[in-house]
């Protein structure tokens, strides 16, 4: 709006003083010119405005500017001197306004650059500023997946009643206190440091898992019990990092957690067609009354799998009786060789 | 620490329990415990059953109770013994016990804890019994029920019949019915007395499920047949079982609101 005025003051200064024009004669004509000029300005907006400037090609952008502004000008000449011609009845101004059309045509067109350059320059910031929000919302979105991850998978119930034992190994069998401290370290830091990598091999994992056994064998002695029969080829294939340890706290939440007997953990391994299709059954005891959960441990390595493998029939549950079996197929992959 | 050895010159033994699914655990109390000349450990058990049996078997002065165990936890424990230990709860990580215990200051300890901490639970106790004499009787009952602010449903209930103890998912529980200061839950065709109120019932079944029909019944709304009229606006739910019971006119209107009728 300012500039409007500016503008419409400089063309009328110019008028009255370079070309000695009478003051009403020149208030008309900047107005007239300047109006219609503004008004072009404002229908622009709409156009520019509402573009999304990185979805077009430049090009086409340019081309399109030319067109619009060879159209504007021819329309806005033409109105304008229309406009003007009715509004003064004066012989020497119609000379005036033939003579001046270059100019006119010139200043027009610098006009329209200008403005067009502005409202770019609006609509590139006001872009910016929206992709600037989006990204910290992501950002933000990020973050708290990841505590949440980290939540999930180090079971604070788990951590605490280790230390618990600890503290009371450290008088009855001090070797062993600092064993299980090695051990829960060693499981600690598989977690933490696991977001650098998405695979790992299957050794590596089932190390992990190993180390998460026996610390809970340690609080829970005879009554947790597990196996493992690996084929050898099965060793190095890759795995997503942390896909098996919600299984097994599964496993021991269910089982040893809430039984007052024996429970075995049997883990199989095989290469079957393209995939590792790995086996983990345990056995419950199926007079127990529990909560039901969520299922939230299940879901979230369906979804993983899903978002890794896109493919979403890869983890399969079955309860008959007293036994829980958990079959994990993963496609093929050996080590050295990553998605 | 004059105060402390004043008391336990002045104290009888303390019979101890421990009860803890861990072996470590138990061994940690056991050796925290042995600091104590009047404390001794007169058992340990495994599990809430054994918790109970032994409990009721030799009547232990004090309990030391964890609350996480397999089939039978620590305050469903609680419910069915006769006795009124001093209960020493023990947990490693529960928001709602932890929020219950502040709230009400009963002494807790998180695991792990030192044995300084260990100390003060067994001073209180010392403390407690004392005071004992001059009237302030600790109460279980009292305890217990301030513990049941719990905002989470109940998914099971844990009752005592004779030697046995049998835990009964709620699903399974057909009507509740009350009789004095006991309430009769009506399951599988049995009928199990519970030292508790409707009020807690009330609260604590799942309000989608079940409905407090009469100031002394409630149903599960899967074992609801049909509604009889009785009297004028007064109906009788009868129930699968062919249980006919009163239904009162806020009853009729609870039942309409979660039934859509």
């Amino acid at each position: 709006m300012l500039i409007w005025i500016l503008v419409m003051g400089i063309h009328f200064a110019v008028l009255s003083t370079v070309y000695q024009m009478n003051y009403i004669n020149a208030v008309i004509d900047s107005l007239v010119f300047n109006l219609l000029l503004a008004f072009f300005g404002l229908v622009l907006w709409f156009a520019v405005g509402f573009s999304k400037p990185d979805k077009a090609n430049l090009f086409n952008v340019i081309f399109n500017h030319i067109t619009a502004l060879t159209i504007m000008i021819l329309i806005w000449i033409n109105l304008g001197s229309i406009i003007a011609k009715a509004l003064i009845p004066d012989q020497t101004y119609y000379e005036f306004l033939a003579e001046s059309m270059p100019w006119r045509l010139i200043s027009a067109g610098f006009l329209y650059f200008i403005i067009v350059l502005i409202y770019y320059l609006i609509v590139y910031y006001r872009d910016l500023q929206e992709r600037y929000r989006t990204e910290l919302k992501l950002k933000e979105a990020i973050v708290e997946g990841e505590l949440n991850l980290l939540k999930s998978q180090i079971n604070p119930h788990f951590l605490f009643n280790s230390l618990n034992s600890i503290s009371s190994l450290t008088v009855s069998n001090g070797e062993k206190a600092r064993d299980m401290i090695v051990k829960l370290s060693d499981f600690l830091r598989y977690t933490v440091t696991k977001e650098d990598t998405q695979f790992t091999s299957l050794e590596k994992e089932v190390g992990n898992v190993i180390r998460y056994l026996e610390i809970e064998k340690i609080r829970f002695g005879d009554k947790l019990k597990f196996e493992f029969v690996f084929s050898n080829k099965c060793n190095h294939v890759l795995i997503p990092v942390m896909i098996l340890q919600p299984l097994y706290e599964n496993a021991v939440k269910h089982g040893v957690y809430e039984s007052t007997g024996t429970v075995l953990i049997k883990t199989e391994c095989e290469i079957k067609d393209n995939y590792l299709l790995i086996l983990i059954k345990n056995n419950f005891e199926s007079d127990v009354v529990q909560r039901k959960g969520a299922g939230i441990g299940l879901k979230n390595i369906r979804d993983r799998l899903k978002l890794i493998y896109k493919h979403d029939q890869l983890l399969k549950t079955t309860k008959t009786g007293d036994e829980f079996m958990v079959e994990l197929y993963i496609p093929y992959q050996q080590e050295n060789e990553k998605v | 620490m004059n105060f402390t050895f004043h008391i336990s010159k002045k104290m009888k033994k303390f019979k101890c329990l421990i009860i803890d699914d861990e072996f470590p655990a138990r061994s940690l109390v056991r050796e925290y415990l042995s600091g104590f000349d009047n404390f001794e450990i007169i058992g340990e058990a495994a599990n809430g059953f054994e918790g109970v049996q032994l409990i009721n078997e030799l009547n232990p002065d004090v309990v030391f109770l964890d609350i996480q165990m397999p089939k039978l936890n620590g305050f469903e424990l609680l419910e069915l013994i006769d006795k009124d230990p001093y209960i020493v709860f023990s947990t490693a990580f529960d928001q709602y016990a932890i929020r219950a215990f502040e709230k009400n200051a009963i002494d807790y300890l998180l695991k792990p804890y030192s044995k300084e901490r260990f100390a003060l639970a067994v001073q209180k106790i010392s403390e407690k019994e004392l005071e004992k004499g001059s009237g302030h009787e600790p109460d279980r009952k009292k305890m217990m029920d301030s513990l049941d602010d719990s905002s989470e449903y109940l998914f099971r209930v844990a009752i005592r019949t004779g030697n046995q103890i049998k835990v009964i998912p709620v699903e399974a529980i057909s009507h509740i019915e009350a009789d004095d200061d006991y309430v009769r839950i009506y399951s599988d065709g049995h009928k199990y007395l519970k030292e508790k109120t409707m009020k807690y019932f009330e609260n604590h079944l799942d309000p989608r499920q079940f409905v407090r029909i009469h100031r002394s019944a409630i149903i599960n709304i899967v074992a609801l047949d049909k509604l009889e009229r009785y009297e004028k606006d007064s109906y009788l739910a009868i129930l699968k079982d062919q249980t006919r019971l009163r239904v009162s006119a806020n009853g009729y209107k609870a039942l309409k609101e979660l039934l859509k009728f």
